[in-house]
């Protein structure tokens, strides 16, 4: 249920917002790797230290590991088990898994591993074996560090979803043991890992930390990373690549022999030029020098087939940081890796990870198809919404997803404009847009909130969406029109210096709901009402609807006048009087979902005046009667057009019917109906 | 035997255009044929639509959004019209057998009786023979056109399905399917030879010699039949084109937009004339005297 966020002081916001303080990620976790990458088998040998800082103000008595590879271990994980029937079947040498084959503590020379037993703290399934809790010999105090000695193998799968390996092309993501996330329980005297399973809908939560990877290739692969290449040795037919980032969370890379490397560098003084700096500094209540970013080298990294799609990448590469720096604060990071994956490897595109993202070219996308333009956006946008602000995907995706969906909006229309064409396609590839009409990118995510039922609210964990339509409904499009929602009550400017103000304060941070609406509170100075905030909280659909209009003559004032007694006799006399000019208009307001919002009932007369009436409470209809001139058209919301309404047909009706429609879909239906009867003349 | 005639397209274009009167009216029995779905379907759109303010926007242009919306409002009457449509499929495809029947002997009469006849009566004379080699030409169509197709479909798939370099991967796609449409478009052009001599008055079995018979001539069929379905694909494209492009907000569009669809299906209906005349075309060569044992056109 949706509560009231508190009103933080403005003051205290507009003190951070003009002079903000990117705060240090606390120093959690650090992983120095060496990983030896087998390309022939899809093997990763893994070896190195772990240093965990206990950060909570409660001693830790264990560590909970993610081993996401062992959702690919067999078809009886979770993960499988919750895919849909669709879902690709697994051969047996296209399996994965990550074992975890020693866990030392440093000095102490005991393996722990000889306690540790494999958890499923959300569905309870033995069978699942992507969580492992390690009792620690003693519990850790708060502010106290381990060391740890570990080493893995990993097998990469056929890309089923994220990570894989295909035709020498391999995308090694969650490819070693991750620590979960500790977090300080209720009451904040206990501590208690957030280390979620592998789900088939939901994505990651861990800690920041410094990564230092030694990823060692065969000589003559191509390497992407997580973070600068810092050191590269060859000898004996192997190449060493060293990467390493601070600040960050989680660790990917990808290597294929035949990825071509393409490099260019985002020149902070020109991209974020003065002036521009200057408008978005103004638009946010900012001072400029805040928006100075530095300079980052985005690297693209493409087999030589798909070069045709080189400049699109780089473009909306270049578009994405900068707007989004000058939204959001800028990029702090050296390096952008962008990687397309080839054919086949489809499963592994669109995904992010910290300085490096996978999207997708599609040979034969006309200019006007925003393909990988939209992607790559969005996976840049992810940057900020679970790079910087690492919120908890698992718990609350709507915080990474929504938000970056909203983002990605925004930057494409500011970039590429508001309309797209999604072409058909042939074999995979599109046929011209001339087929299909242009439409909104903003109804893109109507169109996705229209084609599932509202049966999740948008805040929950995402194990627990009835399926992954619901999900793309509860954390993808019902944000979006949410923020779409807020953009009108409050004002672009508002929601936009809001989203600043979260995005700034919780860098490196793990922020909840509750917190971006804090933000959003504070700057629209109040409290948010509960109507705003409840689809994020309940599930259900809302819809207002105009169902009846009808405006007919005033009826001539027929019937009995008098009735009276004349010598034990009824005499009645009949009404007389003349019938009034004009008309009664009679409308009908129906609530059609399970959400209520206040609306506007705007009726248009003959005469051009337009009468105004409140819609509130939680009835389900609502009727409005006028005499007078005759009623011609009944509006809900005016202009202001509820976005999260599902219904664009029935917000508002007029009382002459218009044929047209009609006309062009029977038209339409049997021109197609033709078409069957033909290709049935030919087929029988 | 079919045999080369010498008269190529020439001769299918003055069949056409001596039983045009009677390919007209083939196309207003289709046009009745569509119309329950049409007056249907106008009809649920009314009731959702005529008197939304987005009557025009939905008249207009097919938006996602829109159209969603309303897809979902119609859902339960869909379904209801679907099965409705395929339990209908028996009877269409008996009225489209009994169609074919008529343009096929229109086609097959001399100069001067084919203006007049009528569809009515030849399709009904058509139809015993034609209902009696159904079985036999889809068993036939199926063996030699569809499974050809569909393997040719898959086969692509196989071929690619570890290719780097999609270009490469899709002119190979596109060719096996090009290929595959080929086989189709050949084993219906000879059922079709078939069907305009058992209309003709031939035995079953003649007929059915009459289809193996062209089928072993790919480069005679095609060559008779290939330039009509070319010209049909081109249609449907050319018009799908200008279709998109008329944007229907005024009245004057949307009689454009009724119009443009009409057209693109009264030329499929004469493409498909075009077809059967040369399909007739090739049944006549294989049944002139003196190897013929037929004379070729309608029994009287």
């Amino acid at each position: 249920m949706p509560t009231m966020f508190g009103l933080v002081p403005t003051a205290l916001f507009a003190l951070s917002v003009s002079n903000p303080t990117l705060p240090e990620p606390p120093p959690v976790v650090e992983y120095e790797l060496e990983v030896r990458v087998e390309p022939d088998t899809r093997r990763l040998h893994g070896s190195g230290t772990l240093r965990f800082r206990n950060s909570t103000k409660a001693p830790a008595d264990r560590l909970c590991f993610h081993l996401y590879l062992n959702a690919f271990r067999n078809e009886a994980s979770t993960f499988m088990r919750e895919l849909s029937v669709e879902a690709p079947r697994l051969e047996l040498d296209e399996h994965g898994f990550v074992e975890l084959l020693s866990l030392e503590e440093e000095g102490a020379g005991s393996d722990l591993l000889a306690n540790a037993r494999y958890i499923s703290p959300d569905d309870g399934r033995p069978e699942d074996r992507t969580v492992l809790e390690v009792p620690l010999k003693s519990p850790l105090d708060p502010g106290a560090d381990i060391e740890l000695e570990l080493s893995f193998v990993s097998q990469l799968p056929k890309p089923v979803a994220r990570a894989g390996a295909i035709g020498g092309f391999m995308m090694a993501a969650q490819w070693y043991p991750k620590l979960g996330v500790l977090e300080p329980a209720a009451g904040g005297t206990e501590a208690r890992w957030s280390c979620h399973q592998y789900h088939a809908i939901g994505e990651f939560f861990a800690p920041f930390g410094r990564y230092r990877v030694t990823i060692d290739v065969p000589d003559g692969h191509e390497v992407g990373a997580t973070g600068p290449r810092v050191e590269m040795k060859t000898s004996s037919g192997r190449t060493r690549h060293v990467h390493q980032q601070d600040k960050v969370h989680d660790f990917a890379f990808v290597v294929d022999p035949r990825l071509e490397r393409h490099e260019r560098r985002f020149e902070a003084t020109r991209e974020l030029s003065e002036a521009r700096r200057s408008s978005a500094a103004a638009h946010l209540g900012i001072e400029a020098e805040v928006l100075r970013g530095s300079d980052v080298k985005v690297i693209l990294l493409i087999r030589p087939e798909r070069r045709f799609a080189i400049e699109r990448y780089f473009t909306a590469a270049f578009h994405a940081l900068r707007e989004l720096s000058l939204r959001f604060g800028p990029y702090p990071y050296s390096t952008l890796t962008v990687v397309d994956p080839p054919p086949g490897a489809g499963e592994t595109g669109g995904m992010e990870y910290p300085t490096l993202i996978t999207a997708g070219a599609r040979f034969g996308a006309p200019a006007s198809m925003p393909v990988p333009e939209s992607v790559t956006i969005h996976e840049i946008g992810h940057q900020f919404f679970y790079g910087l602000v690492g919120t908890n995907e698992v718990q609350e995706a709507w915080l990474d997803e929504g938000l970056t969906s909203y983002a990605t909006l925004r930057v494409y229309e500011q970039t590429y404009g508001r309309t797209l064409r999604f072409a058909p396609s042939l074999f995979g590839v599109p046929l011209s847009p001339w087929f299909v009409h242009p439409f909104e990118f903003r109804e893109i995510e109507l169109a996705r909130l229209l084609s599932a039922p509202d049966q999740d609210p948008t805040i929950q964990p995402s194990w627990m969406f009835r399926d992954l339509r619901s999900y793309r409904v509860g954390v993808y499009a019902r944000p979006v029109r949410f923020f779409m929602r807020l953009e009108q009550l409050y004002g672009a400017k508002t929601l936009d210096r809001a989203l600043y103000r979260y995005a700034v304060a919780h860098r490196y941070g793990a922020p909840r709901s509750a917190d971006l609406l804090r933000a959003i509170e504070a700057e629209a100075h109040g409290p948010l009402p509960e109507w705003v905030t409840e689809p994020l909280f309940r599930p259900g659909g809302f819809e207002l609807a105009v169902s009846e209009l009808v405006s007919r003559p005033v009826p001539e004032p027929r019937g009995i006048a008098e009735v009276r007694l004349e010598a034990d006799r009824v005499v009645t006399s009949a009404r007389t009087s003349t019938r009034a000019p004009g008309f009664f208009t009679t409308v009908v307001v129906e609530r059609r979902g399970e959400m209520m919002r206040p609306a506007e009932l705007l009726l248009t007369l003959e005469d051009g005046a337009v009468l105004r009436h409140k819609i509130k409470g939680r009835r389900r209809w609502w009727r409005f009667e006028h005499q007078g001139p005759r009623a011609v058209k009944a509006e809900l919301f005016g202009a202001d057009n509820d976005p999260l309404n599902q219904t664009q047909i029935h917000r508002a009706r007029r009382l002459e019917a218009e044929h047209r429609p009609a006309f062009v879909f029977a038209g339409h239906s049997g021109y197609v109906v033709g078409l069957i009867l033909d290709a049935l003349r030919f087929l029988l | 035997m079919i045999e080369r005639d010498g008269q190529g397209m020439g001769a299918d274009l003055r069949a056409l255009r001596r039983s045009f009167s009677v390919v007209l009216r083939v196309h207003l029995s289709k046009f009745l044929l569509t119309l329950p779905v049409a007056i249907g379907f106008g009809a649920l759109v009314h009731r959702e639509l005529a008197h939304s303010l987005e009557a025009e926007r939905f008249a207009a242009a097919l938006e996602p959004a829109l159209l969603l919306e309303f897809v979902r409002r119609i859902e339960p009457a869909l379904g209801a019209g679907l099965v409705a449509f395929l339990a209908a499929m028996p009877l269409l495809m008996l009225a489209l057998l009994f169609l074919d029947g008529a343009l096929l002997r229109a086609l097959q009469r001399p100069n001067s009786a084919a203006a007049g006849v009528s569809v009515w009566r030849e399709g009904g004379q058509a139809m015993v023979p034609l209902l009696r080699l159904w079985p036999a030409s889809f068993v036939l169509l199926v063996a030699l056109g569809l499974l050809p197709a569909y393997g040719l479909h898959r086969l692509g798939r196989f071929v690619v399905e570890e290719l780097a370099d999609e270009r490469t991967a899709f002119f190979i796609r596109l060719s096996l399917t090009a290929l595959g449409a080929l086989f189709l478009v050949h084993a219906r052009a000879s059922g079709d030879v078939a069907r305009a001599l058992v209309v003709s008055g031939a035995p079953l079995g003649l007929a059915v010699r009459g289809f193996f018979s062209a089928f072993l001539r790919p480069r005679l069929v095609l060559a008779a039949s290939l330039p009509w379905a070319i010209g049909g694909l081109f249609v449907l494209v050319t018009l799908s084109l200008i279709d998109v492009r008329i944007g229907r907000t005024g009245t004057a569009w949307v009689i454009a937009g009724f119009l443009t669809q009409q057209l693109s299906g009264v030329l499929r209906t004469v493409l498909g004339a075009g077809w059967l005349a040369a399909a007739s075309r090739l049944a006549a060569s294989s049944c002139r005297p003196p190897d013929g044992v037929l004379p070729l056109g309608p029994p009287t």
